[in-house]
């Protein structure tokens, strides 16, 4: 009687183990979630090899999964910086940017890559830099065309600098962030200083007082020149040389390490210059010297003409 | 006391310092740490330890590299190299190459006498031609006349070296407005109208978004080994802010815990930390 029992029990207690194991299996799988997480990990430790695999391993389960975008755009990261596979990483940007373009601001951030991988001094041709700005020129979102035309003042390509540079004026006229409006008239200068806003030079002149006409003044010259030198005396050298339009006397100052800009600071208030209104400071004071600032370890000059 | 609660606090106490608690977990920290005497004694090795955590103290061979002088040794080395190298000659000899090296043609008297010119001139391409006298402090006239208008390729350089140390500021101006994002963001968010027990988070992801914009700006202008670390830095900070993009705009509880986990364990406020010390008054630490 055991004996017949035997196979049924034997049956039983192999069904019952092969679902123990199942549910082992299906539980101890490391879910959608799991894998992101971990991927996140490996980009914070820029271990890219380790985030390719992750996303491709979360794109092969769950091809339209809820992480599906994110992975997508970090595996174009991560082919991106491996080296070797730059032109990879240029190309999943690009099919990021076409399949998911829902997701607004990692294609900003899709088309920054784009420009970096195409135009980066190591990649493989320079036509594609100049195809990659053409077509971020051409996008419809003004930052996208904005950062195209921002990367464009450093390509070589003089058939690219008109197209960038009224992408650039444009923006430069509606941007209100500051950081974003001295990068774009940096590229302004870089493609033709002669286009740099004048406006952004000096304000304008103080309207004239009431009262009767004095004759015509002496046509004074618009100061347009700002030169900056920062002379290291302990090394004998320069730590900075500038020759830049007065528009960038702002920049100017905002570029100074915090140390020459104490100095410059302290002398500026003896002077009654007030740097931060330094725009008015130039035309109070015309061309000529405007600061100097002679300390135990540097020399610093700002002069206007 | 249990062991658990100790253990909670010690997790706690590194956002504490960065006064990245949400109010209710600050709370409860100090009234453990008012009794607990084990714990209070981390809290003030754990203060100590990262009031002391400068770049200096952490990275202290970094401080000690000249990066200026570095960068102008390394152009001059390679100057060197190329003008010593004969012209159309590659440092990496090209495979199955048939023709002899020029050089090696060459008597070596004549050989000599390239070297000795080529010497010459890279040493003429560091230190300037003769008669030119090394400009001193003040002799900004040997920019340009006066009156004469810089040629655009000087402009040029002025710009890219503006954009540099722009990139510099820009960048660490980018952490530091991240990190005050990401403290708002973890410790006390405004609840969503919407749904009860979440989070209206409609502020802070718009203000990753232009985070983020910034960030793309000064793309390229890090790549020096001196920008490394910040440049590193820069980057792991945007899987943060695209992380808070693409969340609801009504984020849950969980959500917002998962966030200042990952802020916690990758120790983040630290990092930034060490850059904006020397920036700005550490008006932000208990």
């Amino acid at each position: 009687m055991s004996s017949d029992r035997r196979p049924v029990r034997a049956a039983i207690l192999a069904t019952g183990l092969a679902g123990v194991l199942a549910f082992a299996t299906l539980g101890g799988a490391a879910t959608e979630e799991d894998l992101f997480r971990q991927v996140k990990v490996d980009v914070f430790d820029q271990d890219w090899p380790a985030v390719l695999s992750g996303c491709d391993e979360i794109l092969r389960r769950k091809p339209s999964g809820q992480a599906a975008a994110r992975a997508s755009f970090y595996r174009a990261r991560a082919l991106s910086k491996i080296p070797g596979r730059e032109a990879e990483g240029l190309d999943a940007f690009r099919r990021f940017v076409a399949a998911y373009p829902g997701e607004k601001v990692m294609v900003e951030e899709a088309w920054g890559g784009i420009f970096t991988a195409a135009c980066h001094p190591r990649a493989a041709s320079r036509a594609a830099c100049g195809a990659a700005l053409r077509e971020g020129l051409a996008d419809s979102s003004s930052y996208v065309s904005t950062l195209a035309a921002i990367r464009a003042a450093d390509s070589g390509d003089e058939a690219l600098r008109p197209r960038a540079l009224a992408t650039l004026k444009k923006a430069y006229a509606t941007q209100t962030e500051p950081e974003i409006k001295n990068e774009i008239l940096i590229a302004i200068l870089k493609i033709d200083p002669k286009q740099v806003p004048q406006a952004a030079a000096a304000p304008p002149p103080p309207p004239a007082a009431p009262g009767p006409p004095r004759g015509k003044p002496p046509a004074a010259r618009q100061p347009t020149l700002i030169r900056m030198t920062v002379y290291n005396k302990i090394e004998k050298r320069y730590d900075l040389k500038i020759n830049l339009p007065v528009a960038f006397a702002r920049m100017l100052v905002d570029s100074l390490d915090e140390e020459d800009l104490q100095d410059i600071s302290r002398e500026a208030e003896k002077k009654g210059i007030d740097l931060d209104d330094i725009f008015q400071a130039i035309e109070k004071n015309g061309a000529g010297k405007l600061l100097e600032v002679d300390s135990e370890d540097s020399h610093i000059e700002i002069v206007i003409e | 006391m249990t062991p658990f609660g100790c253990g909670r606090a010690r997790r706690a106490m590194p956002l504490r310092y960065y006064a990245a608690l949400p109010t209710a977990d600050r709370e409860w920290l100090d009234r453990h740490l008012a009794a607990c005497p084990a714990c209070v004694s981390d809290w003030e090795a754990l203060r100590l330890a990262l009031d002391a955590a400068i770049p200096s103290t952490v990275f202290p061979m970094e401080a000690e590299v000249d990066w200026d002088r570095q960068a102008r040794d390394t152009v001059a080395r390679a100057r060197t190299a190329a003008a010593a190298a004969p012209e159309g000659d590659s440092a990496v000899p090209l495979p199955g190459a048939a023709r002899r090296p020029y050089v090696t043609l060459a008597p070596a008297a004549a050989r000599w006498a390239a070297l000795a010119a080529a010497a010459l001139v890279a040493v003429l391409l560091v230190t300037g031609w003769p008669g030119r006298r090394a400009p001193g402090p003040g002799d900004v006239s040997s920019l340009q006349g006066p009156g004469d208008q810089p040629t655009a390729e000087s402009v040029r350089e002025s710009a890219a070296l503006i954009e540099t140390r722009l990139a510099r500021r820009g960048a660490t101006r980018y952490l530091t407005d991240s990190r005050v994002l990401l403290l708002n963001l973890v410790q006390a968010p405004a609840r969503c109208r919407k749904a009860d027990g979440e989070f209206d988070i409609t502020f802070e992801k718009e203000k990753s978004r232009e985070l983020l914009r910034r960030k793309n700006l000064h793309e390229g202008n890090l790549d020096t080994l001196r920008d490394r670390r910040l440049s590193d830095l820069v980057g792991q900070m945007e899987s943060l802010l695209i992380q808070v993009t693409s969340l609801g705009d009504c984020a849950s509880a969980r959500q917002l815990h998962e966030l200042r986990e990952e802020i916690e364990t990758r120790q983040i406020l630290l990092r930034i930390d060490l850059f904006t010390r020397e920036m700005q008054e550490k008006t932000h630490v208990v």
